[in-house]
């Protein structure tokens, strides 16, 4: 059964402040990990707090994200520490950290997972402007329309802003003015929910329209961006003029939230040809544009992680040369996720699809 | 006169091969003998194996050591160092003792020079002699000079003395005068023999001795080896039904079962124990490739499903494929109206005479009675292996050929015969990683054949753009000992570090690369072999030509070039034995290994030793376990932990430690080398049938047990009704359990032995005596036990009326419902294995649907499991008699003794190598690997490759994402150069 | 113009499709000399980087050839590789390489003339289909 509690302060960001706070001050987590402000900046970073006395910060509703917190989560849980962390994550970090934990970077013994929903981020540079110019933007961006549209594409096209498989869910759809909505879907999330003595209410009539109406929203957007990419890469040579500006930086990959390698390939030996191979590339071929395997290196990466891109779209927010990375991962993702019946995230317990074989001997091949 | 301390396995089928490889792996020397000029026996007409339709003959090579051998298709021929292969030889006579025989051979020359033939059939073209060809069962014809099959290496032809008319047409066609016309066989004393393993298989009956059959002079009655041949794609059609006479697509198809097997009037009193699968298959795979249209059908007397899988993969075959199964036995095969049509009389299971036209008779041939082994082998130090007294599968003569290495290399180790002294083998040669990569390419001209066909000098040229330091050479041939020679000598010479071979078929070279490498200096890893000659074959212009074999060229250049081989860390073998399961098997395991002075650790779960022994029956088996027990118990190098079980265990071949709790409280470790799994089996629960509800009706087990107490008695006219198959070959329990229709047939014998004047009825669904086992189902016809068979759909039924038992059925041959007052009712419960799940998840391995320790392949590696160093025997991988479960006790052994006879473990070539540096830890590898070889090591916090466990396969290379796994000599940036030099 | 001649890779498993692809070599069953065959030990060690390479590099077919179902020598490396090759084929589908130049095949040690058939079929079927996309070009 899923509980439902109303958390009611001065705005949103009060209201989910006060619980944390109150989660560690009753002792209830040793230490959590959610976004906040620091006195340096207006970007919130992924903070680990364990004084409840220095959350001052704290706003994981803020609709920013300089990168994916999944990698910062899997940090903090990587071995077990004994202690009881609480991960405040939106549902795109939530989802990348279930493909970590799969692909054993981190481990969720001892965590409880708290899945704000999100309406999306702006572009870094963007956000910082907002946030200097109105205080507390947060609630701002949540009353204002307008300013939601602002939010990145890939923000645009999804449709899993809610999150699922957390104990603990924050919502903001369909709550009341300068409240949030907490939902316990797992046993530790209802203990939580008891423990902290929230208000359990019965869900708000208008949350279930309302999340309705934006995922009806988010999924034309969705197609709409899937018919449109395709156009663009639909031919090997349509894909090179859309990566003919890749610098070969590797942010998408350094930023991606899956690509779990120590080093990318691409950065080892077995990319780094000799000066005979490369002298042998232009021999045969006449010419040879240098650095190589750019091509190459976005397929590999299609390959290995399409299957678990959870489309958070911080490859594209870093390009240096405005790649839609991002759209390209969601659409080839949307086909092998398919192919192999496959959601990223959905289901720790739901193996990945290289993983696991036919048992059944039969003849059919490719 | 040759002295020798090899041991001689005579036959090389797939016993003799098995033979071959468990002495030579375990550092005996041998020497391989047949007298066909090709190996590989019955197996190599054979494409498809039941119980799974699958090859993979290829698991009965070494995965210890495997540089030792070959690493591709055993189809192609036996390639080991230790084993030396004589083809075209036999046995004249065994003279001396035990442990020193000599023997004579006779070896009949093959008449074409291996080293010279470059295989190019003119000798074939011009030889006049034509012949049917017995490879291709007759469907072909073939010449005096042939190829005796067509996979084997080398691949030169042999002349068939035989037949051959010595007109030397052949000699004056060879080219390079590879032919030789003396065919005087030489006479070869082989002396100081350790011992010998006749292997030799069985000879198969002819029914042509049988008008019933047709066979011989209609030509759409074939054997079931024939119908192999019409099936394999290399066979007389390409694998396309046509039946022979007239080409007609086949799709109505009989096979007739106990063709000169289960017939005593031709003094056949035994079971040819493989033929009702072999046909089963057979009809399989055809319905496979007819499709809808098929209709096929099995005449049999029983089905004989006695192994673990066979009984599913009957019922598959017969719901899945639509197989008809008839049970009768057929009077007639003749030719229909249509004569080339085949007409079938048979009684149906009603008692109808029916007449039936099929478009094809498949007789299921089972051992000659006629067949004697040589009374040779009856010599002490000759050991024979069983499947050369009688028709086996495969997995039987894979375990029993091991069996008879077992008794072979305890017999010699007695003797104190040394073992082969383990080289340390210099595979890695230091200085290669620091030497800056050289390459020298041997091109071989094939004589002048590839002079005119390429264009030499673009080649030349374009080598020059190539990246690396790079000669190149050309010899003439290297195929003949002179451009061998030529080449070594060019070899020693040379500074290169790598080597490029580009000759002809690299099958024919892999084997030689060691050699070459101990010659020359070069690391075998680093060598290369390339077809050149099938390329300039395929290839039409000289252009197109030159291209490909530059490419080609390109290819292996930057894959040698992109090795880079890192010496493997050894590790010391513990020479010790866990062995998990005190009953025959694991009792007779522990002794095997024991006599051969190593140590064991035999852990049981109860507080006796001998296993189900008191089930037993057959005093011989009974007498042999208790010796058993008695000589477990006194041996000096076995320590018993009694009411003891396994807790935990880690490790890898050759160094495991296991935590063993004994009497519930004390904790031990136990390091050991390898790890025996006998964990046994016990009598299956029913309720069947009423059981319990009345104490006349018992179990077949509990009948045996009370006919053996001295106040036994049932009435002199007493009604003794036995039911086989008792929740047994039907899901869930869907497997036969081999010992009960043996057990209800002696039961019978005895009661109607010790009272005349009773009735004994079994209802059974088939009779399951395989092999001379047969003979006691004989007997009890004879002594007058009734039987009645009953199928699924139609099981007797046993009601209990105011203390009376009345049990009913029906006679199918009357069709009428039988009725009987019964006194005793015996139920053949069957056996299951014991609970195993704790052992499997701390062994990682894994069981059958049933409950079974699943085996790595049930036909090639029956007591293997898929972890290297485990191994598994007796009931608790399958259910078996107490002799074939001492069998497989031994059998295990002897795979254990690869291990515990080497000092080290040493790894071998193509094995795969983490780079820590970039691994992540994901697992991902230690998941996918099929034979258990990583593991992650937490002190390290390293995924580590087990070297001795690891194939090679590569699987975990292509899941590891950022190439932190790679496997030597197969480097992925040396295949993507190779790629990239291809297009 | 001339015509059309297409480069085909053919990864082949070391125990079964290469031991085919020798049985043919030494039956004299002649297939297009187009294909440029490099052994495998495995199906399974196919890297989805060898057939992105490939295709990338110009080929105008990748040809895989595995031992049938069951029959792999180290078990099921053939099933394991099948999965990569249709995940692999899938993205470079969404990139306009028909799917049809990607071919996975089961080919069993005995089977000489079926390796030869498939091979032929396979060349045919990328004549038919015309050059790749990437047309004998290097993407890089």
């Amino acid at each position: 059964m899923i509980r439902y509690a109303l958390v009611k302060n001065r705005s949103p960001v009060h209201a989910v402040k006060s619980v944390l706070e109150k989660m560690l001050s009753q002792k209830l987590v040793d230490a959590i990990l959610a976004a906040a402000r620091n006195p340096y900046s207006l970007l919130p970073m992924p903070t680990l707090f364990c004084d409840p006395g220095k959350m001052e910060g704290i706003d994981p509703l803020a609709p920013v994200a300089p990168f994916n917190a999944a990698r910062q989560a899997a940090a903090v849980t990587k071995q077990p520490t004994g202690k009881r962390i609480a991960l405040v994550l939106r549902p795109c970090e939530q989802r990348a950290l279930i493909e970590l934990v799969k692909l054993k970077q981190c481990s969720l013994e001892n965590v409880i997972l708290i899945g704000v929903e999100c309406l999306g981020r702006l572009e870094n540079q963007a956000y910082i402007q907002h946030a200097s110019e109105v205080s507390d933007f947060t609630s701002v961006f949540y009353k204002n329309p307008d300013m939601q549209a602002e939010v990145t594409r890939a923000c645009g096209v999804c449709e899993q802003f809610t999150p699922a498989g957390v104990d603990l869910t924050i919502s903001l759809l369909g709550a009341p003015e300068g409240g949030v909505g907490i939902t316990a879907e797992t046993e530790t999330g209802d203990t939580l929910i008891t423990q902290l003595e929230l208000a359990v209410a019965d869900e708000p009539e208008s949350r279930a329209a309302a999340v309705g109406k934006l995922l009806q929203g988010r999924i034309a957007a969705r197609d709409a961006l899937f018919k449109a990419t395709v156009e663009k890469i639909n031919h090997i040579e349509k894909f090179q003029e859309l990566i003919a500006t890749c610098l070969s930086c590797h942010s998408c990959r350094i930023s991606c939230p899956v690509c779990y390698c120590k080093e990318c390939v691409f950065i080892t030996d077995i990319f780094a040809h000799p000066p005979e191979t490369l002298l042998r590339r232009a021999m045969k071929r006449g010419a040879v544009k240098l650095p190589t395997d750019t091509t190459m290196f976005h397929l590999t990466r299609l390959a290995h992680m399409s299957h678990a891109c959870v489309g958070c779209g911080h490859c594209s927010s870093v390009c240096p040369s405005n790649i839609p990375v991002a759209d390209i991962f969601r659409t080839v993702a949307a086909q092998t996720q398919a192919l192999f019946d496959y959601q990223p995230g959905r289901d720790i317990s739901e193996p990945i699809p290289y993983l696991v074989f036919e048992e059944e001997l039969s003849e059919s091949s490719v | 006169m040759i002295k020798n301390t090899k041991i001689l396995v005579v036959g090389a089928g797939i016993s003799g091969i098995r033979s071959a490889l468990d002495l030579a792996e375990t550092g005996h020397r041998v020497c391989l003998i047949d007298k066909a000029p090709a190996m590989g026996g019955i197996l190599s007409q054979l494409d498809h194996q039941f119980p799974d339709n699958h090859c993979g003959m290829c698991r009965m090579l070494p995965m210890i050591d495997r540089d030792n051998g070959q690493q591709f298709c055993l189809r192609k021929g036996l390639f080991h160092e230790n084993i030396e292969i004589l083809l075209s030889t036999e046995i004249i006579s065994i003279e001396g003792n035990a442990g020193n025989l000599t023997v004579t051979i006779s070896r009949r020359p093959q008449g074409v020079d291996p080293d010279r033939c470059t295989g190019c059939r003119d000798c074939e073209s011009e030889c006049n002699i034509e012949i049917s060809d017995e490879f291709s069962a007759g469907f072909r014809k073939r010449k005096a000079i042939y190829l005796p099959t067509p996979h084997q290496i080398p691949n030169q032809r042999v002349i068939d003395w035989d037949t051959c008319s010595l007109c030397g047409a052949c000699r004056d066609a060879c080219p390079t005068g590879s032919i030789d016309l003396d065919n005087q066989p030489e006479t070869l004393v082989l002396e100081n023999i350790p011992a010998v393993i006749i292997s030799t298989g069985v000879e198969l009956y002819d029914p042509g001795h049988v008008d019933l059959y047709g066979f011989g002079h209609l030509p759409n009655v074939v054997t079931a080896t024939a119908f192999e041949r019409i099936l394999s794609s290399s066979g007389p059609y390409q694998g396309r039904l046509f039946r022979p006479s007239d080409g007609k697509a086949l799709k109505k198809i009989a096979w007739i079962q106990c063709v000169g097997s289960r017939n005593i009037m031709i003094g056949a009193d035994y079971c040819s124990t493989a033929c009702c699968m072999f046909a089963v298959k057979e009809a399989l795979l055809a319905s496979r490739k007819i499709g809808k249209d098929a209709r096929t059908a099995i005449f049999y007397m029983d089905m004989r499903t006695f192994g673990r899988d066979f009984q599913r993969y009957k019922d598959r075959a017969e719901k899945d494929a639509g197989i008809r199964f008839v049970r009768c036995r057929v009077h007639s095969i003749e030719p229909a109206e249509n004569d080339k049509d085949i007409l079938i009389s048979y009684i149906d299971s009603s008692g109808n005479p029916i007449d039936e036209t099929f478009d094809m008779a498949v007789l299921s041939t089972g051992k000659n009675p006629e067949f004697q082994l040589p009374e040779f082998a009856s010599r002490e130090g000759v050991f024979t292996v069983n499947s050369a007294r009688g028709f086996m599968d495969i997995q039987g003569a894979v375990i029993s050929a091991s069996v008879a290495s077992e008794k072979a290399g305890r017999s010699v180790s007695k003797k104190g015969s040394a073992l082969l002294q383990q080289r340390p083998e210099k595979l890695y040669f230091d200085a290669v990683c620091e030497e800056k990569p050289q390459l020298q390419i041997v091109l071989c001209t094939c004589g002048d054949f590839l002079k005119p066909v390429l264009d030499w000098d673009r080649i030349k040229a374009e080598l020059k753009n190539m990246p690396g330091r790079i000669e190149i050479a050309r010899i003439k041939m290297i195929c003949d000992q002179n451009g061998w020679d030529e080449m070594i000598a060019m070899l020693r010479n040379t500074t290169a570090n790598r080597l490029l071979l580009a000759a002809c078929n690299p099958l024919v070279y892999l084997p030689r690369l060691k050699e070459l490498s101990q010659e020359t200096g070069i690391m075998p890893s680093l060598m290369e072999v390339i077809n050149l000659r099938s390329m300039v074959d395929q290839a039409t212009d000289l252009a197109f030509r030159t291209r490909a074999v530059l490419c080609e060229l390109e290819m292996s250049i930057r894959r040698l070039f992109s090795h880079n081989p890192v010496e493997p860390a050894l590790y010391p073998v513990s020479k010790s034995a866990l062995i998990v399961g005190a009953g025959p098997a694991g009792l007779t395991a522990a002794i095997s290994l024991a006599v051969r002075d190593f140590k064991v650790s035999l852990v049981e779960k109860t507080s006796r030793l001998g296993g189900n022994w008191s089930n037993i029956q057959s005093a011989e088996s009974r007498e042999t376990i208790r010796t058993l027990v008695t000589e477990v118990e006194n041996h000096p190098l076995i320590t018993i932990h009694s009411e003891a079980e396994v807790i935990q265990s880690f490790g890898n071949p050759g160094r495991f430690v296991t935590r063993i709790r004994s009497n519930n409280k004390d904790e031990k470790s136990l390091l050991h080398g390898v790890t025996i799994l006998a964990t046994g089996g016990r009598a299956a629960e029913t309720t069947a049938y009423s059981y319990r509800k009345n104490n006349k009706i018992t179990t077949l087990f509990e009948l045996e047990e009370r006919l053996q107490q001295p106040d036994f008695a049932v009435g002199s006219n007493a009604t003794i009704v036995f039911i086989q198959c008792v929740d047994s070959r039907e899901e869930p329990r869907n497997y036969c359990s081999r010992i009960c229709c043996l057990k209800s047939l002696k039961a019978a014998i005895t009661l109607r032995e010790v009272y005349p004047q009773s009735q004994v009825y079994i209802f059974y669904r088939d009779i399951m005596t395989y092999g001379n086992s047969e003979q006691v189902y004989t007997q009890a016809r004879r002594k007058g036990v009734m039987f009645i068979p009953y199928d699924l759909e139609n099981k007797p039924r046993v009601r209990i009326e105011s203390g009376r038992i009345m049990v009913e059925g029906s006679d199918p041959v009357l069709d009428e419902p039988v009725f009987f007052e019964a006194d005793l009712v015996a139920l053949a419960t069957g056996i299951v294995p014991n609970p195993a799940a704790d052992l499997v998840s701390i062994f990682n391995l894994k069981t059958t649907c049933d409950g079974f320790i699943r085996e790595a392949d049930s036909k090639w590696r029956p007591v293997d499991t898929g972890r290297e160093g485990i191994f598994i025997c007796g009931v608790g991988r399958s259910p078996s008699r107490a002799n074939e479960a001492m069998d497989e006790g031994k059998a295990a052994a002897q795979r254990a003794l690869r291990i515990l006879s080497k000092d080290t473990m040493i790894a071998s070539r193509h094995t795969a190598r983490v780079r820590h540096v970039f691994c992540s830890l994901c697992e991902t590898c230690m998941h996918v690997c099929p034979h258990g070889a990583r593991y992650m090591d937490f002190e390290l916090q390293r995924v580590q490759v087990d070297h001795a466990a690891c194939q090679g396969c590569g699987v975990c290379a292509a899941g590891c994402p950022n190439s932190a796994t790679i496997i030597e000599s197969f480097e992925e940036n040396g295949i993507m150069g190779a790629i990239e030099a291809a297009l | 113009m001339t015509a059309f001649e297409p480069k085909i890779i053919a990864l082949v498993c070391n125990w079964c499709a290469y031991t085919a692809a020798d049985l043919a070599g030494t039956s004299r069953l002649s297939y297009p000399a187009h294909i440029r065959m490099i052994r495998m030990m495995c199906t399974g060690m196919i890297d989805s980087k060898y057939i992105l390479k490939a295709f990338l590099d110009g080929a105008d077919g990748v040809f895989v050839g595995g031992c049938h179902p069951g029959d792999c020598h180290y078990i099921d490396g053939n099933l394991k590789a099948k999965k990569r090759i249709l995940g692999t084929g899938k993205i470079l589908e969404q990139f306009g390489f028909e799917p049809e130049r990607l071919r996975l095949r089961w080919i069993g040690a005995s089977e000489g003339p079926e390796f030869q058939q498939n091979m032929t079929d396979f060349v045919t079927a990328i004549k038919t289909l015309g050059p790749g996309q990437t047309n004998n070009r290097m993407v890089l």
